[in-house]
């Protein structure tokens, strides 16, 4: 069969359509060398039902087949010159790649490592104007660290508070469960003072900031550079770095520092509370067995750690936010990008420091 | 069915019955009068653009005809039915058969230029993919950026995001489309080629089209008719000569680009210097 022939009837429109596309598919599918597509029964149609002829076109030339269209009314003939039907029904240029191994494994590794070089630039950068600057006449902001601080710290003290205290007591009450089959239920101070200090404290800090603090960085930054408000910084001469990097990176860092430490009180406090309370222990026993089982160069060594956790926690989010492209969806995956590459690089580097401790310690 | 499902010939359209009613419209907001008491009518067919100064209350009437903003007092009627009043299935039906095209594009970010152009399609029909996805293409060639389908609105110029929101505005054949500023931000090549589409698309398919601009020559370019608001009251309706040769003094002064009395601010200091 050489020849086909498809009447279309009065209405080409939306409701039609997708019976017309199956009957243009159907016809298609034998390869006539020639299809006429006959619309002089139209009287009315819209977009959609051109739209179909329009695919029709497509596909016959896709498989080799010459499409006809006949007897076109004047309007359809005006709404068809407003258009290149031939840039229409050429094939959309596919992109076909993404296709084998390799290249699907760098779409997902290439943003990862994109990430952490630009984390790794940006907190060179801030480390810079922090310790560097200063001798080269770069003035710290001050007012923009205190702003930021009362931000980091100021906002999160509440639930620093409230955590700390409640971790305390739960870490008391399952010292206590298990110590006082032996006796030993004095020694509940050891495991709230040294877990507390060394561990939790430094871990749920930096939590907490990545969660409050990190995503928020992400978020303004990137609201900030979609808006263009980086660009124009830029341009007045204010360095983004200095005006923005290093508050926020300072304030993570001094906030998780000095958290740490209420932490740490807070906690204790809970442990203590729990002692007296439940399991009989003095307040004054609590602090004797505590002075033997805390040592300074412990507490030393989770504060600088603390410290750390806030650096990266600022650094990460800025850099991710500094970096978004595409809009509000951007900035949400940023946001998002920021809190989970925070924890991820917490945990990496807690690993690093308890590691290095034992090496010099033992 | 559309405003393209016609069959009579474009010269036989009748320009003349009013497909949608401003009923002295107020807005306040606060304490601040933003519209009082505008009444228009647009009628089927035509170009209707709405000029006036900045803050004049031009786009709050839009966001009123439109269907996004609810009216202190008065009402919008389309096709005689109130479209605040009645109701949301009756909205929703006329909502489909309007499409607006915001100032600054308000194309979805994470979406691709084809896809957003092919959303409302999605969203409103149950049309086979491959038809939405040629229908949508299709659309994209009539506003000039077939080219551009795959990109994201984020690496679109200012005209191409326009356009491609216009692309989107038309996507269900729309009776009534809204402009808001189509020209602002644009070079003049480039506005001449948005106020060559809005006249084409009129044309070819009838579509009754509102236009808020503050451009002059553009709206002079394009209107049937003209409204020109100034302090949130009309100063002036009617066919586009009448009121580009009204004698309205402050219309003259709006028109003509003079400085008003009040508004030359030079002219306080050059009393004060010696010459």
């Amino acid at each position: 069969m050489d020849h086909q022939k498809i009447e279309v009837g009065a209405a080409l429109d939306r409701a039609q359509a997708g019976t017309l596309l199956q009957e243009l598919d159907r016809a298609l599918r034998k390869k006539p060398a020639r299809l006429v597509l006959d619309l002089k029964q139209v009287a009315t149609f819209d977009s959609a039902g051109l739209g179909t002829v329009v695919e029709g076109m497509r596909r016959a030339r896709e498989l080799g087949v010459e499409l006809r269209l006949k007897g076109l009314s004047q309007p359809m003939i005006d709404f068809f010159s407003l258009v290149s039907v031939d840039r229409l029904a050429s094939p959309p240029v596919s992109s076909g790649e993404g296709r084998n191994l390799v290249r699907r494994l760098g779409a997902v590794l290439e943003p990862i490592v994109d990430n952490i070089i630009a984390v790794l630039r940006s907190g060179l950068q801030a480390l810079e104007a922090i310790f560097i600057g200063p001798f080269r006449g770069q003035r710290l902001r001050f007012d923009r660290i205190a702003l930021e601080l009362d931000q980091c710290a100021g906002g999160a003290l509440p639930i620093i508070l409230l955590i700390g205290f409640l971790l305390g007591l739960i870490l008391a009450m399952q010292a206590w469960v298990q110590l006082r089959m032996w006796g030993a239920e004095i020694y509940m101070a050891d495991m709230v003072g040294v877990g507390v200090m060394s561990e939790i404290a430094p871990l749920m800090t930096a939590i907490a900031i990545a969660a409050r603090s990190g995503s928020s960085n992400a978020a303004q930054l990137g609201a900030m550079v979609t808006g263009e408000e980086i660009d124009a910084l830029k341009q007045m001469g204010i360095p983004a770095v200095s005006f923005l990097l290093v508050p926020k990176v300072l304030a993570c860092a001094i906030s998780a520092l000095l958290l740490t430490v209420i932490f740490d009180v807070v906690a204790i406090c809970g442990g203590a509370f729990f002692a007296w309370a439940v399991a009989d222990i003095e307040f004054l026993a609590f602090q004797e067995q505590l002075k033997q089982a805390l040592h300074f160069s412990d507490f030393a060594v989770a504060t600088a750690k603390s410290a750390a956790f806030g650096t990266l926690i600022g650094v990460v989010g800025c850099a991710l936010g500094l970096r978004v492209q595409g809009g509000s969806e951007g900035v949400g995956r940023a946001t998002t990008n920021a809190v989970v590459m925070s924890i991820f690089a917490v945990i990496v580097t807690d690993a690093v420091f308890v590691t290095a401790q034992r090496m010099v310690m033992d | 069915m559309s405003a393209l499902a016609t069959s009579l010939p474009l010269a036989q359209r009748r320009k003349s019955d009013d497909l949608l009613r401003a009923i002295a419209l107020t807005s306040v907001f606060g304490d601040r009068t933003v519209l009082e008491g505008v009444d228009l009518a647009i009628r089927r067919g035509e170009i209707f653009v709405v000029m006036g100064p900045s803050g004049c209350g031009k786009t709050t009437l839009l966001r009123h005809m439109c269907g996004l903003l609810p009216p202190t007092l008065g009402a919008v009627t389309v096709d005689g039915k109130d479209v605040y009043g009645s109701s949301s299935e009756v909205v929703e039906s006329l909502r489909r058969r309007t499409g607006l095209s915001f100032q600054g594009g308000a194309l979805l970010g994470s979406l691709s230029v084809l896809e957003n152009v092919a959303l409302p399609l999605r969203e409103n029909t149950d049309l086979p993919e491959r038809v939405i996805r040629s229908t949508a293409r299709m659309k994209l060639e009539m506003v000039g950026l077939l080219h551009a389908a795959d990109l994201l609105p984020s690496s679109l110029s200012g005209g191409m995001k326009k356009r491609a929101a216009i692309a989107r505005a038309i996507a269900l054949d729309p009776e009534l489309v809204f402009f808001d500023e189509p020209s602002a931000g644009l070079d003049p090549i480039t506005a001449a080629e948005v106020d060559n589409l809005i006249c084409k698309l009129n044309q070819v398919f009838g579509i009754t089209m509102v236009v808020v601009t503050h451009d002059l020559s553009s709206a002079y370019e394009i209107a049937d008719r003209i409204v020109v608001l100034l302090d949130g009251r009309v100063a002036a309706l009617g066919e586009r000569d009448e009121v580009w040769h009204s004698q309205n003094p402050r219309i003259r002064d709006f028109i003509d680009r003079r400085l008003s009395e009040t508004s030359s601010r030079g002219a306080g200091v050059a009393g004060m210097m010696e010459i």
